[in-house]
């Protein structure tokens, strides 16, 4: 059994299509008003920004960075997205 | 170099280049995180260009560290050894070029013993290092390493049958390591007496 959330199965099951960065993994309520805020209002957004940096773990680096999370959400996060390009990219 | 955001997206991409860093494009959103990498690097660099000397050294293991450990002014005496010394050392340098060439060139010093010795040096070679070791053992610690010899030869001769005497890198004295070895020895044959004592018993009775 992996060690994934119910969201991050929930999100990785489809395409993201217009869904709101707060459907990301790792992404609550608190992150996600930030996000927004910067710009980021869309999953799509922040998949954009993590296509640019090459789906390297850097993307972790960023979003700490913008929004203030920590390792344990990043990381979900970016699991997360790397599995939904796996399956839809 | 010295002021990465004066710097343009091209210039920063290409320094990403030089450093062999995995990135993306360098726009809005990634610069600061580039750039944050690239000093990251950068001091890494510097940092690790310091430190190269002593940390190459430090991969010399044991008989280095154990050289430098054991200068034991005890057995320094013994003007009886004096052959072994230059064995030692002869032995060491050789031991630079070649680790099988050893013997030939083991000609004038010593008779007898020498050669013993010398094979369990091979192979304690062998086993321990690379040529790099030999060499800075020879060069740095010339004292210390003919001392540890000079209790090495002592401990042969004295225990003449024993076959285990790799050269003496050893925080433990050799003599006292086979002392050990035989009051173990002793126990268990005491051991091993204690247990045939019963049927000897049962021997007499039926007698």
């Amino acid at each position: 059994m992996s060690t994934t959330s119910q969201k991050h199965r929930n999100f990785v099951a489809e395409p993201m299509g217009d869904k709101h960065v707060t459907a990301l993994s790792g992404i609550g309520e608190v992150l996600g008003k930030k996000l927004e805020e910067q710009g980021f209002d869309k999953a799509y957004v922040v998949l954009g920004q993590f296509l640019v940096l090459r789906k390297d773990e850097l993307f972790i680096e960023w979003l700490k960075d913008i929004c203030g999370a920590n390792s344990k959400q990043a990381s979900s996060c970016y699991m997360c997205l790397r599995e939904w390009c796996d399956s839809f990219l | 170099m010295s002021n990465l955001s004066s710097m343009s997206d091209q210039e920063l991409t290409s320094l990403l280049d030089q450093y062999e860093i995995k990135h993306g494009p360098v726009v809005g959103s990634t610069r600061k995180l580039y750039e944050k990498k690239l000093l990251d690097i950068m001091s890494k660099e510097e940092k690790r260009g310091n430190v190269k000397k002593p940390s190459s050294d430090k991969t010399y293991y044991r008989e280095e560290e154990t050289e430098t450990f054991f200068p034991h002014p005890a057995h320094h005496t013994a003007p009886i050894h004096y052959e072994d010394f230059s064995d030692g050392d002869n032995r060491y340098s050789n031991a630079q070029t070649k680790y099988s060439s050893v013997t030939s060139t083991k000609t004038s010093p010593l008779s007898g013993s020498p050669w013993k010795r010398e094979e369990f040096g091979d192979s304690s070679r062998q086993l321990y290092s690379t040529e790099a070791t030999c060499r800075n053992v020879s060069q740095s610690n010339p004292s210390p390493l003919t001392s540890s010899t000079a209790s090495a030869s002592r401990a042969a001769p004295a225990r003449s049958g024993q076959e285990k005497a790799p050269q003496g890198t050893r925080y433990i004295p050799l003599w006292f390591q086979f002392l050990v070895f035989l009051m173990f020895a002793g126990f268990l044959y005491y051991i091993f007496t204690s247990m045939e004592t019963p049927p000897k018993k049962h021997f007499e009775i039926k007698n």
